[in-house]
């Protein structure tokens, strides 16, 4: 009768600081805590909402308002901040979701998991039989929302920042969008999950390719055919830099991957990297 | 069209719009974190400047968590 639906409990944001993990935030003057309930996966839904009832039920942080687009026009809506458990489902907790504030037809559901939560899993629905399921494998906690697509991402060390931070404004003094998160390689070695999730957001990812990164993590050959066989695949493409590495240093890891074309930031100055970019990008150089 | 005016964060999204044209130009796409007139800083992802904001402000008090973009984005929901 309805598709597919979750059960799913709602709490105030998880905030983790650099050691340790901490419970949800202290409670305010408004009753806090987890409370469950059932929701229903809405391919058509940007955004994750909510119905009033259930933002005050929970007590949400405001920390916005936006605009919706709906059958019944357009809304100017707040918007709040959420944890989402999965306590029937071996599924990762969402730990910081923005969701929105509206009223929802019927009140049969308080919530609609939006595209912003499908954007880490892969979700799969049987029409002729009505299951679904869901795999999320592979994936981090933290999926920045998609707020339409970015020209590039960075992926790089955190040793590389002097590197790095030029080109970023570089490129964005060039009105190039980037989405640069400095602290999502610092924190782990799941570099290929980086890369995928900037992909998914980005039309082409930067890669910066320096001793730094390849220690990160122990790439091996298949890994890294896979990382640029991604090329091949449509519109969104990598783009790799070479930061002071040498060819022996590259043919270490695969004969392939020192042999592909790359820009090399000892030879091509930051200004090349953007007009480059910028003639990828179909703009004028 | 059914437009209705934000009741809360009023001060701190008139800071916003007073000052958005400046940060388009220097924090394009980051997100700024205010409270009435104190401009908390830019963030690079919402994650950081909202753990930011509840560090500055605690988890009670309202404060705001914007990107700065040129144009607002509108969610559809179908």
């Amino acid at each position: 009768m309805f598709g597919p639906r979750l059960e799913i409990e709602v709490g105030p944001p998880i905030i983790r600081n650099r050691s340790e993990l901490s419970s949800p935030i202290s409670s305010g003057p408004i009753s806090r805590g987890f409370f469950r309930m059932p929701a229903l996966i809405d391919t058509g839904a940007g955004r994750t909402v909510m119905t009033p009832e259930a933002i005050q039920k929970v007590g949400l942080p405001l920390v916005d308002y936006t605009t919706i687009s709906r059958a019944g026009g357009i809304d100017k809506v707040s918007a709040h901040v959420a944890s989402i458990q999965f306590p029937r489902y071996k599924m990762a907790t969402i730990e910081m979701i923005q969701v929105l504030c509206c009223e929802l037809p019927g009140a049969i559901f308080h919530c609609l998991l939006g595209r912003d939560v499908l954007s880490r899993w892969l979700f799969t629905y049987n029409g002729k039989t009505g299951e679904w399921s869901i795999d999320e494998e592979g994936l981090a906690g933290w999926v920045e929302p998609p707020e339409g697509v970015h020209d590039v991402f960075i992926c790089h060390a955190s040793e590389d920042k002097p590197f790095v931070e030029p080109l970023v404004s570089a490129l964005k003094a060039d009105r190039i969008s980037v989405w640069y998160d400095r602290d999502k390689i610092k924190w782990g070695d799941d570099l290929r999950s980086s890369i995928d999730k900037g992909l998914l957001n980005s039309r082409f990812g930067i890669v910066v390719f320096s001793k730094a990164f390849l220690k990160k993590k122990r790439w091996t050959k298949h890994e890294l055919n896979g990382l640029f066989a991604k090329e091949s695949t449509g519109e969104r493409v990598i783009l790799p830099i070479w930061h002071e590495v040498t060819q022996d240093d590259l043919a270490g890891y695969s004969s392939s991957f020192s042999d592909r074309v790359a820009m090399d930031s000892q030879k091509d100055s930051i200004e090349e990297i953007v007009r480059t970019l910028k003639s990828l990008l179909g703009r004028t150089p | 069209m059914v437009m209705t005016p934000p009741t809360r964060l009023t001060a701190e999204l008139e800071f916003y719009e007073a000052h958005k044209a400046e940060w388009l130009h220097s924090h394009r796409d980051e997100f700024v974190v205010v409270k009435g007139n104190d401009l908390l800083g830019f963030f690079v992802n919402f994650h950081e400047a909202y753990s930011a904001g509840v560090g500055k402000y605690g988890a009670v008090a309202d404060f705001l968590v914007k990107r700065v973009v040129p144009q607002e984005p509108m969610f559809v929901m179908l």
